[in-house]
């Protein structure tokens, strides 16, 4: 039958559990909880839509990543806010009431890097080959975002 | 005041995730207000959040039609190799008050639907599973035309008056249109491949996520008067079987045996396909071999926008000239993403004497005749062959040798490149002539 339901594989949830989790800790930080959390959304269905090019890219979190900024679009278009936290979880101990808002005042690349450096724990060239970039290029963003969140920060 | 940023970097990691868990598990509207616990930094508040984001792309798909056209044929491009036919390039013009032709498609891989003929084999089906087989396939067998069919492309087709119907389509690129929860998978391959090839790429991994670096030898395996040939990888076997000449079934199934398999297959028949599905039409096939290619001229139309063509799901697509209007479209084609050039297209209206003008690193330019598409426009499109040369420009010309338009041979480095072409507007007294005026290419629903 011919019906509309949800299509899983087994070989697509393998996919999914590995790059899941990194695409989406990637889309928070450069696009917000929010916003981060749809484009994830976005771009797994786009992954198994297009899984034959995929399996050809040498880079599918990269690859992906540029799917995500493609179709993060539609959410700038509906004047959707950035969000981050701003108050701590349970557990925070050590938390800084003004890094959500700093953070969202960086530029999309420094604070990709930054976050996925210093909160997650990615080491330069996994982040640069997610981003799709040189690692040359990827340490400017990265020296840049903690200088200017640095700033932000004192002057708070 | 100094403040050890990095560790506060460090516990916000943790906060981060906790507000992720948190927006995934509410999957309600986050608004900034002073009292949230999130922050706007750049906006109002926000819409609310999408339930299905598949559900959505659905319903994008249910929009749109058919396209009228005028007959049956799919086109081969007929292009000149790469240095053979050289000439003056032509005295530079610098185009003037460029305009694009791109049409905004932020989804360019969900295409409207077109007519399908009946009986268009598409993909199959499991019929009346014997017990015990049949309870051995754990699970409910799942299908959605959403996912599927956007793997596929209509190669053939022939006109009436309601406008195109899709008599072939070609596809399927190892996407499973049945799946039994992942104890099985059935899966169509439509286009010419070999058996054993399919198998194998089926079977070493790297689709998967994983891969077996030395190939195991195929087994040779019959089903029914037709021959097939068997990989396993693990406790996963892999079958693959032509079913007739250009249609490749596969079954991935777990714990199977060959004779299970076989026994399997023998209960495959054809799905009844809807009468429409959001394919694109194949203007003009990179290759011969029937299978898709990422180097295809494509002819679809988006969210009810006006037709358009464009060569990969990731190089945007421009509108189709409309009748009387004498501008042109060109498109791109790239190898990935930003990557390198492989392909570049003109439209026009038929009749035009504008010709496609490509320049190649090492050697002379090359003009590019135009071919006449029953779909009511001329097209000319060239690929250099893979190694040989590097597009380096791209323009349409006048008889004249005065250039009409330029295409853009640059991509947009975040997201779906958008072609575009810069034209000059040109003169009137002389287009009028040599417009012959087509159907316009419409759209209507299902």
């Amino acid at each position: 039958m011919l019906e509309t339901t949800r299509v899983t594989t087994a070989s697509f949830e393998t996919f999914v559990a590995t790059a899941e989790p990194r695409l989406r800790r990637v889309f928070v930080a450069r696009f917000g909880v929010e916003h981060g959390n749809d484009v994830t959304a976005d771009v797994v269905a786009y992954a198994w839509e297009h899984w034959d090019t995929l399996s050809g890219t040498a880079n599918p979190i990269g690859y992906l990543y540029r799917v995500g900024q493609s179709r993060a679009r539609r959410y700038r278009r509906w004047a959707r806010p950035l969000s981050f936290p701003v108050a701590p979880s349970p557990a925070g101990s050590n938390f800084e009431p003004g890094l959500g808002t700093a953070l969202g005042r960086l530029d999309d690349d420094q604070r990709v890097a930054v976050i996925l450096v210093h909160s997650y724990g990615w080491t330069y060239a996994e982040t640069a080959e997610a981003l799709g970039v040189p690692i040359s290029t990827f340490r400017n963003y990265l020296h840049r975002g903690m200088t200017r969140l640095r700033t932000l920060l004192e002057a708070t | 005041m100094s403040i050890d940023l990095e560790s506060r970097l460090r516990d916000y990691g943790t906060v981060l995730d906790s507000a992720i868990e948190s927006n995934l598990a509410s999957d309600i509207e986050l608004r900034a207000t002073p009292d949230d616990d999130l922050v706007d930094v750049s906006g109002p508040p926000s819409a609310p959040r999408r339930a299905a984001l598949v559900a959505v792309a659905a319903a994008g798909l249910l929009i749109g039609g058919c396209l009228a056209l005028i007959t049956d044929h799919h086109s081969q491009t007929q292009v000149p190799a790469a240095g053979t036919s050289t000439e003056a390039s032509p005295a530079p013009t610098t185009p003037s008050g460029p305009t694009s032709t791109a049409v905004p498609a932020d989804d360019p891989d969900t295409w409207d639907p077109i007519r399908i003929a009946a009986g268009t084999l598409g993909w199959f089906e499991f019929s009346n599973v014997p017990d015990p087989l049949a309870s051995r396939l754990s699970g409910q067998e799942t299908w959605t035309i959403d996912y599927t069919a956007r793997f596929y492309r209509c190669s053939t087709y022939s006109v009436d008056a309601d406008g195109p119907l899709c008599t072939g389509l070609s596809g399927g690129n190892f996407v499973a249109p049945v799946t039994f929860a992942g104890t099985g998978e059935l899966g169509t391959h439509l286009g010419d491949i070999s058996t054993a090839d399919l198998a194998w790429t089926l079977a070493h991994g790297s689709l998967w996520s994983y891969e077996v670096t030395t190939a195991p030898p195929p087994t040779p395996v019959a089903v029914g008067d037709h021959s097939g040939v068997m990989y396993s990888n693990a406790d996963t076997s892999y079958l693959v079987w032509e079913q007739a000449p250009g249609v490749h079934l596969w079954i991935r199934a777990t714990g199977f045996t060959t004779n299970d398999l076989v026994a399997l297959a023998m209960t495959v028949r054809p799905a009844p396909l809807p009468d429409h599905l959001p394919v694109p039409l194949v203007v003009d096939a990179a290759s011969t071999s029937g299978a898709p290619s990422t180097g295809d001229l494509l002819l679809g139309s988006h969210h009810g926008a006006p037709a358009c063509v464009q060569i990969n799901i990731w190089d945007g697509c421009v509108s189709v000239p409309p009748v009387s209007d004498v501008a042109l479209a060109m498109v791109i084609g790239t190898d990935g993403v930003g990557g390198p050039l492989t392909a570049v297209a003109a439209v026009s209206p038929i009749g035009s004497p504008d010709r496609l003008r490509v320049e190649l690193s090492g050697y002379g330019p090359i003009t590019v005749a135009a071919i006449v598409s029953p779909l009511g426009f001329q097209y000319s499109i060239f690929r250099p062959p893979p190694g040989t040369a590097r597009i380096t420009a791209a323009h349409m010309v006048a008889p004249d040798d005065s250039i009409v338009a330029t295409a853009t041979l640059t991509t947009v480095a975040t997201g779906v490149p958008t072609p575009t072409t810069s034209q000059v507007a040109p003169d009137a007294s002389t287009t009028e002539a040599t417009v012959v005026a087509h159907p316009t290419i419409t759209l209507g629903g299902p």
